[in-house]
């Protein structure tokens, strides 16, 4: 079990530097080749976690597991450390430097430090697997919103992360935008088998493409499970301000109010859909 | 101000050598501003006007549009070169008298300003040739392979990215201002301007921060090093060659016609 187990923090905790606490005692464990999701509502410490992940933040207290060993802040190893954990911004301005499309992408690779034949080649490979190959020679300036969230991504996918961390991947898209930067995740996960972990109170789509649930409030970690547990605690969710998915409150509102006899709690369409033909003897 | 930088990216122009159009571009500009021969002048206005439009695909309207921006600022100094001031009326081709004094117009005036006037448009084709064909960051690389410090093309490359962040945020504030009637008066005006300013700058500190983080986290250890593609097309230098001797050939026939 813990060989499958790339990153792990025990008993993290952080504070301001003016004393305000943001993480309480997170303890979290990423699982190598699966998608980890943290949601939390607005201002939870989501972000905040991921800095101490990849060691730009240092814990207050508590420490940070790197492939079952504690990270040193030796700038040596915080170099391995952040080649091994990409993090895609939430807002890709912020994270885009370079007016050049294929410029901003080498950046990462360039810093690690490898022969410029070895790096033209990943950053293409990561081009092309954003599907952002062909904006290379359009100015940063010029991309809409959701190419320069794909650019940001291949920005980071270019230098092969172990694990890849992301910040509200799907916050100001379009419904198109979100199912296909969702599914190019799922790729992405298929092809390289890196672990990935997601931040967002996207409740609808995002926890489908999870195998496994953190629920996190104010800094602290409230629940964590399958995302079928999760969903199971619809009380909790609406505790922390979030939701069930549009789905799942129809079959809850189906089965408490109008007492149909579903199973579970089915939060994803296909399975609300086989539910409701078995009930109506359809199939 | 967004679309000069567009059209740079969109001229059939892009693909050839950024190093190449820069020394077209000064090779032209130098022997524009160290001669006076109309004749060379008006054959730079019309090769880089041909080679812009026919070559690089650049609208022809455009192009004209983009020429007379200079002309304000040329027909204001040349006025004050056109007329001279004396107390000799003969000197004058045409002239003007007042009180004992005559202001007009006199041969050599009116040569100056000719001279000048072409000298002018001649070097801004030049100049438009360059920024229509190359975008900022081809430019930079040029910069970079004639040695200039890394820094300053570091932050040059910083600079003209995040102008355009900056221009957005301050276009999205001052929508969100003007709806709420931020502009309705001249005083309400500059009161929303001042706090629209004084907004920005703290949202450049808090971008410059977000900057930072996200370069480090992908390894950021004090320079920007990137990479970039090398598919440049190049010219032969023999043409450039060919080129300067038609532009001193035209000087040397201008100069024996006039008889100087």
């Amino acid at each position: 079990m813990s060989a499958n187990i790339i990153m792990e923090t025990k008993q993290l905790c952080f504070n301001y530097p003016d004393g305000t606490p943001v993480l309480k005692d997170l303890s979290i464990q990423i699982q190598k080749g699966k998608t980890t999701g943290i949601l939390g509502g607005n201002g939870a410490g989501k972000s905040t976690l991921f800095l101490n992940l990849n060691g730009i933040l240092r814990p207050t207290s508590g420490q940070v597991y790197h492939k079952n060993l504690p990270i040193s802040y030796s700038s040596k190893s915080l170099n391995q450390l952040r080649q091994s954990v990409g993090i895609v911004f939430q807002d890709p301005d912020t994270q885009l430097f370079s007016a050049s499309v294929y410029q901003d992408v080498s950046f990462g690779v360039v810093n690690l430090g490898i022969p410029e034949s070895e790096a033209h080649l990943r950053t293409e490979n990561a081009l092309k697997r954003t599907g952002t190959y062909e904006l290379r020679q359009k100015p940063t300036h010029s991309l809409s919103y959701g190419q320069k969230k794909r650019v940001a991504l291949a920005g980071i996918i270019a230098m092969e992360p172990e694990v890849l961390i992301l910040d509200e991947p799907t916050a100001g898209l379009d419904p198109q935008g979100v199912s296909e930067i969702m599914q190019l995740i799922r790729e992405l996960q298929q092809d390289l088998g890196i672990a990935i972990l997601i931040a967002t109170h996207d409740m609808d789509l995002v926890p489908m493409y999870c195998d496994y649930i953190y629920l996190l409030n104010q800094g602290e970690i409230v629940g964590c499970g399958s995302p079928d547990e999760i969903f199971n605690k619809p009380s909790l969710l609406r505790q922390i301000h979030l939701r069930l998915p549009r789905i799942g409150h129809l079959m809850e509102l189906l089965k408490t109010k109008d007492g149909f006899p579903i199973e579970g709690l089915p939060v994803s369409i296909s399975h609300a859909r086989k539910e409701l033909s078995r009930i109506f003897h359809l199939k | 101000m967004k679309d000069i930088d567009k059209y740079a990216y969109m001229s059939a122009l892009r693909p050839l050598d950024p190093t190449q159009k820069v020394l077209l571009t000064f090779l032209l500009l130098i022997t524009c501003l160290c001669s006076s021969s109309i004749v060379m002048f008006c054959f730079v206005i019309g090769l880089m006007g041909w080679i812009t439009i026919y070559k690089g695909h650049i609208v022809m309207s455009l192009y004209l549009k983009l020429m007379t921006i200079p002309l304000t600022f040329l027909l204001l100094s040349i006025l004050t070169l056109l007329f001279e001031f004396s107390s000799d009326a003969s000197v004058y081709l045409v002239s003007l008298p007042i009180g004992n004094f005559y202001v007009g117009i006199t041969s050599s005036s009116l040569q100056t300003v000719c001279i000048l006037f072409f000298k002018v448009f001649a070097s801004v084709s030049c100049l438009y040739f360059l920024c229509l064909s190359t975008p900022m960051t081809d430019i930079l690389r040029v910069f970079e392979k004639f040695k200039c410090p890394t820094f300053l093309i570091e932050m040059m490359s910083l600079i003209y990215r995040f102008i355009f962040v900056l221009i957005d945020t301050a276009f999205t504030m001052h929508t969100a201002q003007a709806s709420r009637l931020g502009y309705k008066s001249f005083r309400l005006g500059i009161k929303s301007l001042g706090m629209l300013l004084s907004t920005i700058l703290i949202r450049t500190l808090k971008i410059n921060n977000n900057l930072y983080t996200a370069l480090e986290c992908r390894g950021y250890a004090g320079s920007l090093k990137v990479l970039n593609e090398d598919a440049y097309k190049r010219i032969n230098y023999f043409y450039f060659v060919i080129l300067e001797a038609i532009l001193l050939g035209l000087i040397a026939l201008e100069n024996f016609l006039l008889g100087r």
